[in-house]
């Protein structure tokens, strides 16, 4: 075995609703995990997807989790659309309007480097969540009708 | 809820002759037993669960080995007064997909030791294994 490993969702009101083991990272028009069908939940062009709160769960037999790292690898992006990150440790409840943040890197060489649930530091030791990593699906008046293309997320870490 | 099986376990012999298995009939042992008795170990060792590989680390004489052939480049490190410091971790890597059904995860086993020279400067010799045994010096 290694250390368990589960993407983890905050949604609602805090101290929101908790969800472990998600399945996908769709964005859209609601503040709800594994969105699906996505075309049920559309984002107008011009505005944002509902931010999503995001944290990475280790629970099970392991000494140490340390090199956190988190970055968009593949899946490119239509005109005007970007995904935006923000890291914090504080959980408030996700809203539509733009978020701000910073375009999440593309590569593994800039990856966000991911923290413990204190949010300094950079290593877990003991079963529990990483600080949230905040995401945001944002579009412009530009951004052509119709789905926008998948994407993949990376999340790697060194475990003993 | 994710639990990626491993297929290289470590075993860790120290100067006593005495051995520590990461899986010992059905209870894992933690890594840190190891890193607790780092000044007694001798060897530490990888072992491929469904092929007969075994990675192997010798601390004393700074060597690392695939099966029983020792990496040539490790030879020339050679010097018995030298303290060599284990290195071993996993690096996982997990997916997650926005508007996609894929998800993968990918594990890499990282071996060797490390060690610093008269002038206190760190030196590392790695390497890098894949769930197949591929190796990556």
């Amino acid at each position: 075995m290694s250390a368990n490993f589960e993407w983890s969702e905050t949604d609602h009101a805090a101290p929101g609703d908790i969800t472990d083991g998600i399945s996908n990272l769709n964005f859209g028009n609601a503040d709800n995990p594994n969105l699906s069908p996505v075309s049920s939940y559309p984002i107008t062009a011009g505005e944002n997807a509902y931010e999503k709160y995001i944290r990475a769960k280790f629970s099970g037999i392991f000494t140490k989790i340390e090199n956190m790292k988190f970055w968009k690898s593949a899946g490119d992006y239509k005109t005007g659309e970007t995904i935006a990150y923000r890291l914090v440790v504080t959980y408030v409840q996700p809203v539509i309007t733009d978020m701000g943040g910073t375009a999440i890197p593309i590569t593994e060489g800039t990856a966000v480097t991911i923290h413990a649930s204190d949010g300094t530091t950079l290593y877990i030791d003991s079963a529990g969540y990483t600080e949230y990593f905040v995401l945001q699906l944002k579009t412009s008046a530009a951004t052509p009708a119709g789905a926008v293309n998948s994407k993949v997320f990376k999340f790697q870490y060194d475990e003993s | 809820m994710s639990t990626t099986p491993l297929k290289l376990h470590w075993l860790a012999t120290f100067t006593d002759g005495s051995q520590l298995k990461q899986f010992n009939n059905d209870k894992e042992n933690l890594f840190r037993q190891v890193l607790n008795k780092q000044n007694d170990l001798r060897y530490f060792s990888l072992y491929h669960t469904q092929k007969d590989l075994k990675f192997s680390v010798d601390l004393k004489l700074g060597i690392i080995y695939i099966n029983k052939q020792q990496i040539p480049e490790a030879e020339l490190l050679f010097n018995s007064n030298r303290r060599n410091r284990l290195i071993y971790f996993r690096r996982i890597t997990h997916e997650l997909t926005v508007f996609g059904q894929i998800t993968d995860t990918k594990i890499i086993y990282f071996l060797g030791f490390q060690y610093n020279n008269l002038a206190g400067k760190n030196f590392k010799k790695l390497i890098q294994i894949d769930d197949e045994g591929n190796i990556i010096i």
